[in-house]
């Protein structure tokens, strides 16, 4: 019991102002400095024509292979990123895209219909503008 | 056919602790907040004084009260304004009643917190009833948790600052 | 029991039924129904919200067939209605058209007229010399075309006021028009796509072809969100990914032209696919840029042409074409803004935009 002026604090109190600040602190490494809330992308969706897509964690680095239209995609991912690295298409333009980093992005190699893109469950964009 | 109503001094009671809760209601509403409709909940000294003073029962009545009448008074009876501070006084005075719950047994009693650990938790309860409310219903937006940790915080301040009101309150009339 | 009690009972239970009453409307928020079509030679990101979700997918499909007709009958040099049109230019006598091709047209004149030139699709013989579609082929070998040629079809002069309509038959006065619509049609087309989902009575949607989108209506009474892609990224994947941010409202479309779309290397330079028409070669000055109009298809014209612009004539141009909202990123990375464009755009950059008025 601790009393200041004519207040006073119970242990009750204190164990309740604690659990509170605690509370506060999570929250802020929650939602201000935890990567993953701000725009960060956590799964990577790989769609082949109108199938639904198949959907992998970033966090697992690994490469996937997915048989397409006219051949097979090679889908790498790694350090939260995803690209492309390889396609059984002619242009390539998917590799060339380069490195897949927030949510929402999008690469496809469209001669082989599919298509990837990266999903946050707090993506800070409706769609991304500019060349894909 | 005339209708006749008796009151009786818990009647007066409640109407009078409302008014009160009412008028810091209202004086509360004119201070602009971040988040349209979230409010310090300042008028929640009413509530917490009541809740440890007469119970829990007068202390929903007052609550209810004063969410009604302040927002008829204020225009924003059933708008969203009315919803959320509706759903943050009802949430911190469940908290109340849920905080008080285990120390009603006897062996527990002398560990009940005072005014201020339960103004602590009514006013983090508020606060995260609002926002959740506001979140859910009007801005369901994710964006919109990057200010949480900032409204709890100030949860937390004011609700320290409310608990030593309420005390400071309670010993007044402890005194007489 | 006291009047009070009852009061306040009463006072609950009106409460409750008005609280599970008045939240059905707040409830209803609309289903986010996204589709991705691979069509129109992009892939094209279809975002719709409707609590029928039969009519969505119904919408969308008919969208996805329009997509793909529009694409073969525009095509320059393909067997659709563009192509015979193509063909049959160099005769410089009437022939008929379909109204589709006619409207491009008109369309397309009046907006060449308006960006001085500018935005001109009938250069594609120009374009079809510098083989961008051959970036299909990987064993391509690119060379820089012909310098002769180039010279003789700028003297040619292609224009689309060479094109006269007369109803449903047109000609061309000069031989050596060939329309391409690359700069224009995917706007046209998105534009009619927004029209048929306005048909199936969905109001809130947004179509992403490859970068370039319209929306119409909300995300749940929110305005869309729109990253802006950084094009530094494409080279430096260490770069920022997202440049700038903004919000749209019903109507509007947001269109970018960019150096590093689509592009080849030859001898060390950097050769990209917005072909100037007044020297046969790609645009100088521009990196990318960025154009917001309520109109989809002159929001695409409007890219190219202030493109082509360049940094100091955009602004004029912009005026002419009636264009509010213009981001410009030039070749030595400083950031032109039109003053509205500036109000409403969030730069994440240190570099400090220069606003024109």
């Amino acid at each position: 019991m601790l009393t200041i002026g004519k207040v006073i604090f119970k242990a009750t109190d204190i164990i309740i102002l604690f659990a509170a600040c605690a509370l506060t602190v999570w929250l802020y490494s929650t939602f201000w400095f935890d990567s993953t809330q701000q725009g960060e992308a956590e799964t990577l969706l790989v769609q082949f024509a109108d199938n639904p897509p198949t959907e992998y964690s970033l966090s697992e680095e690994r490469v996937i292979t997915v048989e397409g239209k006219i051949g097979s995609s090679l889908i790498e991912i790694k350090q939260g990123k995803a690209r492309f690295i390889h396609s059984s298409c002619r242009n390539q333009f998917c590799v060339f895209h380069g490195w897949l980093t927030v949510s929402g992005d999008t690469a496809a190699c469209l001669p082989n219909r599919i298509s990837i893109r990266l999903k946050g469950a707090f993506s800070d964009y409706d769609a991304l503008a500019g060349s894909q | 056919m005339k209708l006749h109503f008796t009151t009786n001094h818990q009647d007066h009671r409640v109407a009078l602790l409302a008014a009160l809760a009412i008028t810091i209601h209202i004086i509360e509403a004119a201070f602009p907040s971040p988040l349209p409709g979230v409010k310090p909940g300042l008028a929640n000294v009413v509530t917490l004084f009541t809740f440890l003073r007469y119970g829990w029962q007068t202390a929903l009545q007052v609550s209810l009260l004063r969410v009604i009448i302040s927002s008829l008074v204020l225009g924003t009876f059933l708008s969203p304004t009315f919803l959320l501070s509706l759903s943050g006084a009802l949430l911190s005075l469940s908290s109340l009643f849920l905080l008080q719950y285990p120390f009603r047994q006897s062996f527990l009693h002398k560990y009940q917190p005072s005014a201020i650990g339960y103004a602590v938790s009514a006013s983090i309860t508020h606060m995260s009833g609002q926002f959740l409310v506001a979140w859910y219903f009007f801005i369901p937006h994710p964006g919109l948790f990057k200010l949480l940790p900032i409204f709890i915080t100030f949860a937390v301040i004011l609700g320290i600052v409310s608990g030593i009101i309420t005390q400071l309150l309670i010993n007044q009339i402890q005194q007489r | 029991m006291s009047a009070l009690k009852i009061s306040i009972t009463v006072i609950l239970s009106i409460f409750f039924v008005l609280l599970i009453t008045a939240c059905q409307p707040d409830k209803d928020n609309n289903e986010l129904y996204q589709q991705q079509l691979f069509s129109f030679g992009t892939l094209i990101d279809i975002s719709v919200l409707s609590n029928e979700p039969e009519q969505a997918k119904q919408a969308i499909n008919i969208i996805s067939t329009e997509f793909d007709q529009l694409h073969s009958q525009w095509h320059p040099w393909q067997n659709g209605a563009l192509g015979q049109a193509n063909k049959n230019f160099s005769n410089t006598d009437f022939f008929s058209s379909t109204s589709s091709i006619i409207k491009l047209i008109q369309d397309s004149k009046q907006l060449s007229e308006q960006s001085n030139g500018l935005f001109n699709p009938a250069i594609g013989q120009l374009i079809k010399l510098w083989q961008f579609d051959q970036l299909e082929d990987e064993q391509y070998q690119f060379n820089l075309p012909d310098a002769e040629k180039i010279q003789t079809l700028i003297q040619q002069n292609p224009q689309m006021q060479d094109i006269v309509i007369d109803k449903s038959q047109i000609k061309s006065d000069n031989s050596s028009v060939v329309l391409d619509f690359g700069a224009f049609a995917k706007g046209a087309a998105i534009e009619q796509m927004i029209h048929i989902l306005k048909e199936h009575n969905i109001n809130n949607a947004l179509i992403n072809a490859g970068g370039d989108l319209k929306v119409i209506g909300s995300k749940n009474g929110k305005a869309w969100r729109i990253g802006i892609k950084n094009p530094a990224n494409a080279q430096d994947p260490s770069a920022k990914s997202i440049i700038a941010a903004i919000s749209l409202n019903n109507n509007e479309a947001l269109f970018t032209s960019g150096n590093y779309e689509r592009f080849f290397e030859f001898e060390g330079k950097h050769y990209h696919h917005i072909i100037d028409p007044r020297s046969g070669y790609p645009a100088r000055g521009t990196q990318s840029i960025t154009v917001l109009s309520n109109d989809a298809a002159l929001a695409d014209a409007a890219s190219t042409a202030l493109f082509i612009a360049g940094p100091e004539l955009w602004p004029e141009i912009a005026q002419k074409m009636g264009i509010q909202y213009v981001m410009l990123m030039s070749d030595d990375n400083k950031i032109y803004l039109s003053p509205a464009m500036a109000e409403r755009i969030e730069l994440f950059t240190d570099i400090k935009p220069i606003i024109i008025k």
